[in-house]
């Protein structure tokens, strides 16, 4: 397998909030009622006079130095080669170092099983080909998946914050944004006129 | 023909002949230097001495890299594209006294895979002589390629695995032992991890300069996501040895690394992994040494194990630490905002110069009596007292926070 970095690729000005990206996760991976891997949070910020909204869909970032890999007791974590980090079921103890350790707080414990779970970027469906259950659902291709390491290549207008955020980046998270444009956060066209990027999948 | 060429055509076709019989090249070195009667030594593109003949008994004893000096030649790839086949002179300061060397880059266009050193003065070389230099070295620079093509793909397997034993990303332990007794690994722990950071375009050379044993072994040298990954084996060292070892290691590297002009090196050390398992705990600590190394300015140099209550800061929940630091440095960040004064620099300032009114003033170019007017106008507005050790502990700390955050915001 070549090496590289997956990861999302998030464009807040197009994001709707409409979840979608949630929900398609939840029913793919059979999560349990409110029991969800993936969030979208409405931020806000202030910019001189203006107050600039914008909806924000966060899940595990596979990072490149991840915590939770380092803290798990049980080394029930892994990065494969293309930089998805797995959580093993079968080696989790539920002790929930990992939920604590993490500092976006990806990882949950499943009340039902007793064990954490978290976004294992469908690799199951990325192997046969296929793209994330979320990224997928996207009805406005809000959020698509890149390989970090050739990012420049593919989308060289990305930045690794974004405005109002505060995101430590010491784990090395492996998400991208696009830039804020001021006045653009609600579109409702999926399909921006000279869109370069017309499937999911960079 | 004249007779010098037919002699010289010989020795390159027999040295050829050798190659391809599966002669090495400390062999291809020791002909040529008993046919020109001089010391010989062999030097990869990032100047490791890789074989040494000295017929003529100098008694000079050659280090792991020889320290020739190309500075100003315009670095590796210029370099083997201008001076490709032309001989250089340069002096060597050694234990004998100054010793006089000529030196031939072995490569091609834009290549650079050695040097061929002989220990003497340019003027010592008849034309015969230098001839021999040139044509063995054309035997010597295919000898190179294939060594280094050699090198590249077991780099390649070595990456791999080193990866995975890294990443925790195998199924069975048996199998991870299998394959690192298959690499010639040392199995036996403990083990430390270093993360070295250097110019992504350096990272070959870089992880070509460490020294070749540490304690007894060799380490092993793997790039990972871009930084160089050095494994090291512990065995048999106290916990006061493995720390003046670790030193010596690092600082002979960066000796190195300096001398082949590799600049910007950061390096993170983690704590000591006891087995082949546990290494990446070592890696992630190591990682994170090296992270917030950068960022609070810790020097080339940090030790997972002495980052202290930093290490926690930054997998504490980000929203948490964007409250704490409002809650204890919001006012006066407020107050700067609106009165455009500077009372969280004052404070930074103040912590940096250990309390002390009088440094503080000068490093803010300061009267001392603004400075006190400054504290006092902070302690109004904090609610803190600038004398309390609570205080500005929490006050430190949320500066901290700050200081990662911006160092990532410009990042």
């Amino acid at each position: 397998m070549p090496r590289t970095q997956k990861g999302f690729l998030f464009d807040p000005n197009r994001c709707l909030g409409c979840r979608a990206c949630i929900m398609a996760c939840a029913a793919g991976k059979d999560l349990p009622p409110g029991i969800y891997l993936r969030h979208v949070t409405r931020q806000e910020f202030r910019k001189g006079t203006q107050i600039i909204q914008y909806y924000l869909s966060t899940s595990c970032n596979h990072c490149v130095n991840p915590e939770c890999l380092r803290l798990c007791p049980e080394q029930a974590f892994r990065k494969r080669r293309d930089g998805i980090v797995l959580h093993d079921l079968s080696k989790c103890n539920g002790c929930g170092d990992c939920t604590r350790s993490c500092p976006f707080e990806a990882p949950i414990v499943n009340p039902t099983t007793g064990k954490a779970i978290k976004c294992d970027f469908c690799y199951d469906k990325l192997d046969e080909g296929e793209i994330p259950f979320c990224v997928a659902a996207c009805p406005v291709q809000a959020l698509r998946q890149i390989d970090i390491w050739h990012l420049k290549s593919q989308a060289p207008d990305t930045v690794k914050r974004l405005h109002g955020i505060i995101t430590l980046q010491i784990t090395r998270p492996s998400i991208r944004y696009h830039a804020l444009k001021s006045g653009k956060q609600i579109l409702r066209d999926p399909v921006r006129k000279g869109d370069e990027y017309e499937n999911g999948n960079l | 023909m004249n007779m010098k060429t037919g002699i010289c055509n010989e020795l390159f076709i027999k040295s050829i002949e050798e190659l391809a019989l599966g002669r090495d090249i400390p062999y291809i070195t020791g002909m040529l230097a008993e046919e020109i009667g001089k010391g010989v030594i062999i030097t990869d593109s990032v100047n490791r001495v890789l074989a040494f003949h000295d017929p003529s008994g100098t008694g000079v004893a050659v280090g792991e890299f020889f320290p020739l000096n190309r500075e100003g030649s315009g670095g590796n790839k210029a370099g083997a594209f201008e001076e490709t086949g032309r001989f250089r002179e340069g002096q060597w300061a050694t234990d004998k006294g100054i010793l006089n060397y000529v030196y031939l880059t072995i490569g091609v266009p834009g290549k650079l895979y050695g040097h061929c050193i002989v220990l003497c003065a340019g003027r010592e070389l008849d034309t015969r002589q230098k001839m021999i230099i040139q044509q063995l070295s054309l035997t010597l620079l295919l000898a190179l390629k294939e060594s280094l093509d050699q090198e590249v793909i077991r780099e390649q397997l070595l990456d791999e695995f080193t990866y995975d034993v890294l990443y925790n990303n195998y199924d069975s332990k048996v199998a991870l032992f299998e394959k690192a007794r298959r690499l010639k690994w040392n199995l036996e722990g403990p083990f430390a991890v270093v993360v070295m950071d250097v110019p992504t375009h350096k990272l070959s050379t870089a992880r070509r300069l460490g020294p070749a044993v540490f304690n007894t072994s060799s380490p092993i040298y793997t790039v990972i996501n871009e930084n160089v990954v050095i494994i090291l084996s512990l065995t048999n060292l106290s916990d006061v040895q493995i720390k003046t070892a670790l030193k010596e290691f690092t600082t002979e590297l960066l000796g190195n690394l300096a001398f082949n002009h590799v600049k910007d090196v950061h390096m993170g050390i983690g704590c000591v992994a006891t087995n082949l398992t546990d290494l990446h705990q070592s890696f992630q600590e190591a990682k994170v040494a090296l992270e917030l190394g950068k960022v609070f300015s810790a020097g080339d140099i940090s030790c997972f194990d002495e980052m202290g209550f930093l290490k926690f800061i930054f997998s504490a929940p980000a929203q948490e630490l964007q409250e704490f630091v409002q809650r204890i440095l919001g006012k006066i960040i407020a107050y700067d905002l609106e009165m455009e004064t500077e009372l969280l620099k004052t404070i930074e300032v103040y912590l940096n110069q250990h309390c002390q009114i009088t440094n503080c003033a000068k490093a803010l170019y300061i009267h001392e009596n603004t400075l006190r007017s400054r504290l006092k106008k902070i302690e109004q507005l904090l609610g803190f007292d600038l004398k309390r050790i609570d205080h500005l502990l929490n006050i430190y700390i949320a500066l901290q926070i700050l200081k990662t955050d911006h160092y990532h915001e410009f990042e």
